[in-house]
């Protein structure tokens, strides 16, 4: 098998075990609910993805390493069917026209995608001077490749020592990207990247199913995620693959979503599941470590009672100000120094950032608000948060949502104007992109709250 | 799950949407207003102009193609204008060039009767699109315009001509008189513009159309769009809180999809264009009609020289970030690094790819890369139109 059928069987089976294998982890209890289809849809590729990732980085060096990954979904794969058998999520009633008239909406938009993913040279700058450069390497040399940067590589005289000046990125995605690349059977830049299409498929369906678990109406559902999926920023992402941040804005949402249906549920699979999206976050980018330890926050902020939330926030505030009038904390761990303080952030996979505050708060209220990026997604989730402020406070979900909102706020707000990145955030290239790591998330649990909030409204009145 | 009370709300509102949102665009367009007042001249055509200035006999009186630029760069198009256009008067310009070259800019260049030196403006050139130019907001646009041209420039630093690896095709030059029509046409071609994700989108709406100056006011606006109509549906329904979120959404999601339309449509241009330029190749040999086709030959010539197998270590040198990162790329999975070490780290047997860098590869030649004491003996083994493999001798 090679070529677009190897390709395709590479997805296939990849969605097909991710599916089962989330199926066999969200627990009985979700199983007649409607949504569950639709997430482990939705989970299914992106964690089918993760594991052949995380299987081809450990059996690196082997020629047979993407057998030893077909290996693992089909492991993944019986698990899910012991468990579970499958539940549609197809709605009754009128709404049913709804959702099939949005989803019929979304096939030109996936069509046009495909034919162009499958016509151009790979294109966006960060997909050939990054995250490329180690798939087509292990394809051509042997996955067994280390990658270092310039000095060390002109140091090294093993021959299996690569250099690029991203060395040092995540990997497991890329390992994917090898993984297609194994069933295509050459490097063909159009049918290895195809993978990029179903992300963007997985944000649909895990936005609908989601909310759907999360006790949302077909149509109300349908319509947040019609909203999210066409906005300009979020489609075209679909036709730049080679980057990462569709995957990690997707998975940030995917984890948030999880999360809320966990807090309401308490039920061990679904943390389970939540874990996962949080560690396959660290795996995908180096910024999915600070958007794992956000949501991981907002969760803890999120669990306990009402008191013992603010009194765990009030904590927070302390500490925070302690922190901030001692000068921050230095310490020498592990043989180098750890530094986080106001002045200074130095730490291990994080990197190295002096800080100095910049403001760079227009061009990036402009990419939100005003450039061609968000329609009016922008608007409505400005607006919708202030308006959410008011009602549910004492409810997880809103908890849960103000916390993302909040801490992802605070970093993006810090990364960009207080750091040499705010470079990026004049010229809306990386400021765009790690927007959409966490807008999407951020509109969704808007939603959310804002529906729950009225319904619980509505009851109460 | 809605109930059949709410899809019919939602029906009555997504009419309304639809309703307000033309009747917006058609009370726009019938608008008097300083916008609308007669323009000095109607649209004008440049292409025959352009073919007389340039000679050439080819092609329609829509469009023409042209294979060779002269050594300067070339004044493509020279449109003499009459009666004279006052640059009040706001006229649009309109171009479609396809197979623009990389290394060029495109200028617009005018004269006016009080000013004979030209004024140049660059233009940002998509690809395979109609594209219509605001003049007025090009700065120095004011007086009685006398002449108007186009031109291709070399773009600094590169300045040296680069053949043209397919026919430029300019099927478009034209100046448009200033009517709101012509405005909501311009929006729309910028809505569809080459790359889908640099179209406008709804909330730069009034900018475009005139209306607006600033993009606050224009999403104060755009937002209370979005709060007003749900009230209509809230007031159907008899009030609730989640009545009116789901009319906003509603009415979010009709704007929402008509915007979406255009992307789509942006996207089947974009999509035609792709086809045109890479459908009839292998995957393989697509590489070679991108903008660096030549780089990606330079890959296959150094790759054939060392061997295909080799594990040699290949360092990219050259001034030009952008092309030794692209040689990089197209040189993996041999084991190469993007940059060259400082002279004196060189050890005899390494290698070196020297891209867009016309210093260095005559240093090479002469048979020496650095200077002073830390200057290496190579040799030249290959050369190509952008770059050469350079073997360190000691």
């Amino acid at each position: 098998m090679s070529g677009m059928w190897g390709a395709l069987w590479g997805i296939g089976v990849t969605w097909l075990a991710g599916s089962l294998l989330c199926a066999g982890l969200l627990p009985f209890a979700l199983r007649e609910r409607p949504g569950f289809a639709s997430t482990t849809l939705a989970c299914g590729f992106l964690v089918g993805a993760a594991l052949v990732g995380a299987i081809m980085t450990l059996a690196a060096g082997s020629p047979n390493d993407y057998l030893w990954a077909q290996g693992g979904l089909i492991l993944a794969s019986a698990f899910g069917l012991a468990r579970r058998p499958w539940q549609s999520d197809a709605p009754g009633g009128d709404a049913r026209w709804l959702v099939i008239t949005l989803t019929l909406l979304a096939l030109p938009t996936v069509g046009l995608a495909v034919v162009e993913v499958l016509q151009r040279p790979l294109l966006g700058w960060d997909a050939w001077t990054v995250w490329s450069v180690k798939p087509k390497t292990w394809f051509g040399a042997g996955s067994g490749i280390e990658f270092v940067g310039f000095p060390a590589w002109l140091a090294a005289s093993d021959p299996l020592v690569h250099g690029t000046p991203a060395w040092h990125y995540p990997e497991l995605i890329g390992r994917y990207v090898l993984w297609q690349a194994r069933w295509v059977g050459s490097w063909n830049e159009h049918l290895v990247h195809l993978p990029w299409i179903p992300v963007w498929l997985s944000l649909m369906a895990g936005s609908y199913g989601l909310l759907r678990l999360n006790g949302r109406s077909a149509g109300f559902a349908g319509i947040v995620t019609a909203l999210l999926v066409t906005a300009p920023f979020i489609a075209m992402h679909m036709v730049l693959p080679g980057y990462m941040d569709l995957w990690t804005g997707t998975v940030v949402l995917l984890a948030c979503g999880v999360f809320a249906v966990w807090l309401d549920q308490r039920r061990a699979g679904v943390l389970v599941l939540g874990l996962v999206m949080l560690a396959m976050l660290i795996g995908i980018k180096v910024e999915g470590l600070i958007w794992a330890g956000i949501i991981g926050a907002a969760v803890v902020f999120a669990l306990p009672s009402r008191r013992v939330a603010l009194g765990g926030l009030a904590a927070a505030l302390v500490l925070a100000t302690g922190w901030w009038a001692l000068g921050g904390i230095e310490m020498a761990l592990g043989g180098r120094p750890w530094v986080f303080s106001p002045e200074l952030i130095d730490l291990p996979y994080i990197g190295r950032f002096e800080l100095a505050f910049t403001n760079r708060l227009a061009p990036f209220a402009q990419a939100l608000l005003v450039l061609p990026n968000w329609h009016v997604l922008g608007v409505l989730t400005g607006i919708g948060a202030l308006i959410g402020l008011a009602s549910g406070f004492g409810t997880p979900r809103y908890r849960l949502c103000y916390a993302v909102l909040v801490l992802g706020a605070a970093f993006l707000f810090v990364l960009f104007n207080f750091t040499p990145a705010g470079i990026w955030a004049e010229n809306l290239t990386a400021s765009n992109r790690l927007t959409l790591h966490l807008f999407p998330a951020a509109f969704w649990l808007v939603m959310l709250h804002l529906d729950s909030a009225a319904a619980s409204g509505e009851r109460e009145a | 799950m809605f109930t059949r009370r709410e899809l019919r709300n939602l029906a009555v509102v997504a009419t309304l949407t639809l309703l307000l949102w033309f009747g917006f665009l058609v009370l726009l367009v019938s608008a008097d207003g300083p916008l609308a007042s007669p323009p000095a001249s109607g649209t004008r055509d440049c292409v025959p102009d352009l073919m007389a200035a340039i000679g050439s006999g080819q092609g329609g009186s829509a469009s023409f193609e042209l294979t060779e630029l002269d050594e300067s760069g070339a004044a493509l198009v020279v449109c003499a204008l009459e009666p004279v256009v006052g640059a009040e008067q706001l006229p649009l310009l309109r171009t479609r060039i396809d197979g623009f070259p990389p290394n060029y800019v495109l200028m617009v260049a005018w004269r006016t009767e009080t000013e004979q030196a030209a004024t140049f403006t660059r233009l940002q050139v998509p690809r395979g699109r109609a594209q219509t130019y605001f003049l007025p907001h090009a700065p120095g646009w004011s007086g009685n315009v006398i002449e108007l041209a186009l031109y291709l420039y070399p773009q600094e630093p590169a300045g040296v001509p680069v053949a043209l690896d397919r026919p430029l095709s300019i099927s478009q030059v034209a100046l448009i008189p200033d009517r709101r029509l012509a405005r909501l046409d311009a929006l729309r071609t910028a809505w569809a513009g080459a790359d889908p994700w640099n179209h406008r989108s709804l909330n730069t709406l009034g900018v475009h159309l005139g209306l607006l100056e600033h993009h606050r006011l224009n999403v104060a606006l755009l937002g209370l769009w979005v709060l007003g109509l749900p009230g209509v549906a809230w007031v159907l329904r008899g009030g609730g809180r989640r009545h009116l979120l789901h009319g906003a959404l509603a009415w979010a999601l009709m704007i929402g999809l008509i915007a979406h339309v255009h992307w789509l449509d942006s996207l089947a241009w974009q999509t035609q264009a792709t086809s045109r330029i890479f459908g009839d190749l292998s995957a393989s040999e697509r590489q070679y009609r991108q903008y660096d086709g030549e780089l990606a030959r330079l890959a296959d010539q150094v790759r054939k020289a060392v061997g295909p197998e080799s594990q040699r270590r290949i360092q990219v040198g050259g001034p030009d970030q952008v092309s030794r990162l692209r040689t990089a790329y197209h040189l993996r999975p041999l084991n190469v690094y993007p940059e060259l070490a400082a002279p004196g780290r060189l050890v005899a047997g390494d290698l070196i790819v020297l891209v867009d860098d016309p210093e260095g590869l005559e240093q090479a030649r002469r048979g020496w890369l650095g200077k002073g004491p830390e200057r290496h003996r190579v040799r030249v083994s290959l050369e190509s139109a952008r770059g050469a493999l350079v073997e360190v001798l000691e």
